[in-house]
């Protein structure tokens, strides 16, 4: 990609990046359901001393709890007459998704449609990571001690630093490392991902780095 | 490719669990912070002198609004991501350090742009406030790290005798 392609590859992606944001509102709750189905279903799993359904509302997750609080205790919902529930905002995740579309359609390759499927995909499969990890943090600091006496979730630091960097990290990330490995052909990245291999000469003088 | 991934995951990892330390976050990341809310005030306040800036706080005394910058909001986690980028990437280190530097400076130009742009719009309006800081700055700061990159890449392929053997 010469200097005035990749100019004009930049300026697409941001003429793009508005127009994939507002498909991403008005579309919030259509893009969150999947991941949010299906990320209910892993703590459910995971969790079902705390779990009791998962639900979404427009873009928002709701974890119900089991429990309910009476007094200042955590106590079975039956028995605390009310129940705990839980919100985690999808789009703080989801925002990954304009952004990989601008990205993609700003870059001309072949086969568009199902590429961009094929990312989509792995970014879902990331949000439900990030989803999980958001729930987690989010029920440990709700619940403290009474979260850790189950005994089947890992340590407060590796929940801390799971939610940091699944909520920090991957969505402005892997938009890029998606796009960069579906660009792989078009020479933006010589050498780094085994195309272009004439850009820079190997010699017997190269330094050690 | 795959060494690229190898190394630029485990330095992403590796530099980001560092900067999540305790330690770390206070004797490095929040005086910097700090640092870095006392330029963005040092560029507002000649413009507007209702401004002032304390610790990680700008605050505008007319309009009773004020931002605290916090983990996430300083531009370092771009720059581990830069970071990552250049070094898993075969270079000198002559190469990779000024990368590093310049694309740390171009990190933290479009962070303090970010800062302030904030520091206005939540003046504003709070709904679009939220909106730009949790969903736009963070993929435009993302989208710099790449041009940094990218830039970084077309440098060192005008460099025909070096690079790419090993590192």
């Amino acid at each position: 990609m010469n200097k005035r392609s990749l100019r004009r590859f930049f300026g697409l992606v941001l003429l793009l990046l508005p127009v994939a944001f507002v498909a991403w509102q008005v579309l919030g709750s259509v893009i969150a359901a999947p991941v949010v189905w299906l990320a209910g279903l892993i703590l459910q799993w995971w969790l079902p001393e705390l779990v009791s359904s998962v639900t979404l509302d427009n873009t928002t997750m709701v974890i119900a709890s089991v429990l309910g609080e009476l007094d200042g205790k955590f106590l079975p919902g039956a028995e605390a007459g009310n129940q705990l529930a839980f919100q985690v905002d999808t789009r703080g995740l989801t925002y990954s998704i304009p952004f990989y579309a601008a990205l993609h359609f700003a870059t001309p390759m072949e086969s568009p449609v199902e590429r961009f499927a094929r990312g989509l995909l792995i970014l879902w499969l990331l949000v439900i990571i990030g989803l999980v990890s958001v729930a987690i943090k989010t029920l440990m600091l709700g619940l403290g001690s009474t979260f850790f006496a189950l005994g089947t979730v890992p340590s407060p630091d590796v929940i801390a630093l799971a939610f940091q960097f699944n909520s920090l990290m991957v969505p402005p990330i892997a938009p890029l490392l998606i796009w960069a490995y579906e660009s792989r052909d078009l020479g933006l990245f010589p050498n780094l991902l085994g195309t272009q291999a004439n850009a820079v000469v190997d010699t017997p003088e190269s330094p050690e780095t | 490719m795959t060494r690229f991934i190898i190394i630029f995951a485990a330095v992403l990892i590796g530099l980001f669990t560092l900067e999540m330390q305790e330690s770390v976050q206070t004797a490095a990341i929040q005086p910097f912070t700090s640092i870095l809310a006392s330029i963005s005030a040092g560029i507002i306040i000649p413009f507007d002198d209702a401004v002032v800036a304390y610790g990680r706080i700008i605050e505008h005394r007319a309009a009773q609004f004020a931002v605290s910058i916090e983990a996430g909001c300083n531009g370092v986690e771009a720059t581990i991501v830069l970071i990552a980028g250049v070094l898993a990437f075969p270079a000198n280190w002559k190469q990779k350090l000024s990368a590093i530097a310049l694309g740390f400076i171009a990190v933290q130009a479009m962070n303090i742009l970010r800062i302030i742009s904030l520091f206005y719009l939540g003046q504003w309006d709070l709904a679009i406030f939220t909106w730009t800081h949790l969903y736009i700055w963070p993929v435009l700061i993302m989208l710099d790290v790449l041009i940094v990159f990218i830039v970084y890449l077309r440098y060192l392929n005008r460099q025909p005798t070096i690079a790419i053997q090993a590192t």
